[in-house]
């Protein structure tokens, strides 16, 4: 497990989580940022602006390589499913949707991962 | 034997001559991190800004001038037209609409092939309209069309008021067809 990499992800995910927590916001508020709605209803927006905060607590506890965080960020996991599958009526947008998830938290809950937080 | 204390003599260490301590390396560590947390959280929040910036720049530059304050219509979507074509022989009651079309000819196109399956003997296309409301009323004797109306009131009562124009019985004007661009 490279620490670079690992930092290079989190901070990465946790500029698109803050991002995507702007955009939920704007869109439970009534304002399409993009044009077109991101989420196919308010309720989902909800959601994934709850997902959106609690991913940027959990990934600023990885970062500071607190193994709490992993926890905290394994428990959003039934949140984050339950967001792709509610997210969209095409079943691609869905598939990839619950795609990325399965990838993020693969790559946080890859052993090397776990015994570089236990480490530190 | 030995003795540990101060040797006579000899003074105290001048306080200001004294190294403070290191910080510790977690402390630096912690610092750095919240530093780039700040950074990344700043990268996402200027490319929603980016994100709003082009999104305005859209809704000025492919919305059409004669859009309504429709706020289902969104910026992205490019616009729809839509033309009526009115039989213009005397006493002639057959019409079409052409709407919600990507283009005018393809509008105009429809229209004027209801006109005519409504056997309109002089069908003749009215002013194409790119958005909004719009209502045709029918009367005994005459007809009438509304233009893209701003509401579906405004569109239904311009429609009602253009078939009473000049009519035998005015009265008999009721609407008969309403869509919504």
């Amino acid at each position: 497990m490279k620490p670079k990499f690992f930092d290079a992800f989190s901070y990465l995910l946790f500029g698109v989580s803050t991002l995507l927590l702007l955009i939920s916001l704007s869109e439970i508020c009534g304002l399409k940022i993009l044009g077109d709605a991101l989420y196919d209803s308010t309720a989902v927006a909800v959601i994934d602006f709850i997902i959106n905060i609690w991913w940027l607590v959990a990934i600023s506890m990885l970062i500071r390589k607190q193994k709490r965080g992993l926890a905290m960020f394994n428990a959003s996991f039934g949140a984050n499913i339950l967001s792709s599958l509610k997210s969209s009526n095409d079943t691609w947008e869905i598939l990839v949707s619950i795609a990325i998830t399965a990838l993020v938290f693969w790559f946080y809950n890859r052993s090397s991962v776990k015994s570089y937080l236990s480490t530190q | 034997m030995a003795i540990n204390g101060p040797k006579f003599g000899s003074s105290a260490p001048d306080p200001s001559s004294v190294p403070p301590k290191p910080k510790s390396a977690s402390r630096l560590g912690e610092n750095k991190a919240g530093k780039n947390l700040a950074l990344a959280a700043g990268g996402g929040i200027l490319l929603f800004i980016v994100l709003a910036v082009m999104n305005s720049n859209t809704t000025s530059t492919t919305a059409p001038s004669s859009t309504p304050a429709n706020t289902e219509q969104t910026a992205a979507n490019a616009p729809r037209y839509g033309v009526y074509a009115v039989d213009t022989a005397e006493n002639g009651r057959g019409w079409g609409l052409g709407y919600d079309a990507p283009t005018e000819e393809e509008a105009k196109k429809v229209a004027m092939e209801q006109c005519q399956k409504a056997e309109g003997a002089q069908c003749k296309l009215m002013s194409v309209f790119t958005a909004g409301y719009t209502a045709i009323a029918e009367g005994s004797t005459s007809w009438g069309t509304s233009g893209a109306e701003f509401s579906a009131q405004d569109a239904r009562n311009e429609a009602v008021a253009a078939c009473r124009d000049g009519a035998q019985d005015p009265d008999s004007c009721k609407v008969i067809y309403e869509t919504k661009f």
